[in-house]
């Protein structure tokens, strides 16, 4: 099966979390692409960049130096134009008030960075395979994943 | 036969008429007395009661001076009499009477030193009197007699002396010194109430100071319990969180690496071990951090004063290495003395200047300015410290927040740090009654104003 979102965005600010991210992208078809910024500010300023095409899904870290995920997630929302592009929260929590906190400002998913490596490869495969209409199917099966 | 009749009869109405008077004199000093014990019941004032006492012995006594006084025992000695209220003294003989050793020569001095009433009833001629110095006294103040009568309490402890003093040369009568007794015996039992009542003011006193003190402990225990409280939560919002991240790590890079293991994929291998340890090396000085921050408070409370000059040298003295790698100046002003716990005070100048450090620009040696003021806060003398430097700054909309745990402003792979830095500062100085505020612009330095109070609460 073909990828039908094939660009992937993650914001963070931990250097071995955007290369795993980028290597389980890169992994699942040779036309995947990974984009990486470290913080809100650079989200933005990439977003804004006519040169660069839209990604297909948003990948969040919370806790970011200068604007943190939160922000960018409440930015997002409002905005005319990037309100259409998923965005998931990734982080090391896995805790209540933030999975809330994550829904009740809009994100489509809530996502804990996974432990093993193959884990997050098969979560990433199947956000990038599902049809464009169902984002979040058979990812039911994975503790990870954090369901509103 | 008659005239010696007569004679009798006479002398019969003079003896019956002598002593119907020496009835009704014997009846009015009881009705005195009766008189002054209702008004002793009645009395507040213990000042009152005892100027009370001395007129009536006056009265009793036919005298025309009374003293009453009090004994203030001495340990391994019988003590010394305190005067606590004179009839007929002038002020300045109120003065020089005001305190009677056993060895004074008085009436109430022979008195303390027999145990017993002393009755002089010429001191013109009063053997033990003649050698003393105050003799002239007596005589120039036209004292010639005097009685002492000690006062005891109904355990038989000696509370004190009661003394009337005569114009002339006098022997008061065994009648007279019969009431006497009587009064004696009520001054006895008032001196007894006052002092029963001193003492358990006094030990009122003593309980009230006590319970202060212990009301102030148990605040003091209480903010003792919040701070550690306060440690616990933030322990448990690091453990749960914070300290997870390195954790998660360790496992993804652990898993990778036995994974290439297993397809003996050796060439990652290297990358995987590096990263675990860098992990575990990173969460090893996160739980030092914490523990640093959190036994703050178990640290020697001892204050004293502190040379922060002296403090600065030491850190430069700490920081020499780095300080010479980035080519770093610290520019200090002269800085005061001020009251506080001297490694702390170090931690605290140690986490700005190694901060300031840090966050220099790439491409500019970092300047770190120190200055100091004094100024007075709620009349109290505080030190204000300023340190700036010419760093990356940052945004000012974080001034507040920078102080908090785990706070970064900036990306832990170009910076390296815990994020505990700033919130032990702010710890510290919290702990030294002061503030810190944090001032910042991007890409303009920062500079962050430390008040402290010059003296510590003990």
């Amino acid at each position: 099966m073909t990828p039908c979102r094939t660009r992937f965005l993650l914001a963070d600010d931990d250097v071995d979390d955007l290369s795993l991210f980028c290597e389980a992208v890169c992994g699942i078809a040779p036309m995947m692409e990974c984009l990486t910024v470290e913080n809100g500010y650079e989200l933005f300023d990439l977003l804004s960049n006519e040169d660069i095409s839209r990604p297909d899904l948003i990948f969040l870290d919370i806790n970011m130096p200068s604007m943190n995920g939160w922000e960018c997630l409440k930015k997002l929302r409002i905005s005319p134009t990037y309100n259409v592009i998923p965005a998931i929260i990734y982080s090391t929590s896995s805790a209540k008030k933030d999975i809330d906190m994550a829904y009740n400002l809009g994100a489509s998913l809530f996502l804990t960075k996974p432990e093993d490596f193959r884990e997050l490869c098969s979560i990433l495969e199947i956000l990038a395979k599902n049809p464009p209409d169902s984002l979040l199917g058979g990812l039911n099966q994975f503790q990870n994943i954090k369901l509103n | 036969m008659l005239e010696p009749q007569l004679l009798d009869d006479n002398s019969l109405i003079a003896e019956s008429k002598s002593s119907k008077e020496q009835l009704e004199a014997e009846l009015a000093d009881a009705r005195l007395l009766h008189r002054l014990s209702i008004e002793l019941i009645q009395e507040d004032g213990t000042a009152g009661l005892y100027k009370k006492i001395v007129e009536a012995a006056v009265a009793l006594m036919r005298s025309q001076y009374a003293s009453m006084q009090m004994l203030y025992p001495d340990p391994g000695n019988i003590g010394k009499l305190k005067l606590l209220a004179s009839s007929g003294f002038s002020p300045e003989a109120e003065k020089f009477w005001e305190w009677v050793y056993k060895h004074t020569g008085s009436s109430c001095g022979a008195a303390l030193r027999a145990e017993q009433r002393v009755v002089i009833p010429n001191f013109a001629t009063c053997e033990f009197m003649q050698d003393m110095p105050t003799l002239p006294i007596f005589l120039s103040a036209g004292i010639y007699a005097a009685q002492s009568t000690p006062l005891y309490s109904r355990s038989g402890k000696l509370l004190g002396m009661i003394s009337t003093h005569w114009s002339q040369p006098h022997t008061p009568p065994e009648r007279h010194l019969n009431l006497l007794d009587i009064l004696a015996r009520q001054a006895a039992d008032l001196i007894e109430r006052s002092q029963t009542a001193d003492a358990l003011r006094e030990s009122e006193e003593e309980l009230r100071a006590l319970a202060n003190q212990l009301e102030e402990k148990v605040s003091d225990r209480t903010r003792e319990l919040q701070r550690s409280n306060e440690d616990l939560l933030q322990f448990a919002h690091v453990a749960s969180h914070d300290l997870k991240e390195p954790v998660r790590k360790i496992k993804t890079f652990g898993l990778r690496l036995q994974d290439a293991l297993d397809r003996q994929t050796i060439e990652n291998c290297k990358v995987y071990t590096e990263k675990i340890l860098e992990s575990a090396n990173r969460m090893a000085s996160m739980i030092e951090g914490v523990l640093t921050y959190s036994s703050l408070n178990a640290v020697d409370q001892r204050i004293e004063t502190v040379n922060l000059n002296e403090i600065i040298d030491e850190i430069k003295c700490d920081l020499e290495l780095l300080m010479q790698q980035k080519n770093a100046v610290i520019e200090c002003n002269t800085l005061p003395c001020i009251e506080g716990i001297q490694v702390l005070i170090h931690q605290l100048l140690y986490n700005l200047v190694n901060n300031s450090l840090k966050f220099a620009k790439q491409h500019e040696a970092p300047v770190i300015k120190i200055s100091a003021e004094t100024q007075m806060i709620e009349s109290s003398p505080y030190a204000k410290l300023m340190v700036s430097d010419n760093g990356i700054g940052f945004d000012s909309v974080h001034n507040a927040e920078i102080f908090n745990t785990f706070t970064r402003l900036h990306s832990k792979t170009k910076y390296d740090g815990t994020g505990l830095g700033l919130s032990l500062a702010r710890k510290i100085v919290q702990r030294h009654h002061g503030t810190i505020e944090a001032f910042g612009e991007k890409n303009q330095g920062a500079t962050f104003i430390i008040t402290l109070p010059m003296k510590q609460p003990h």
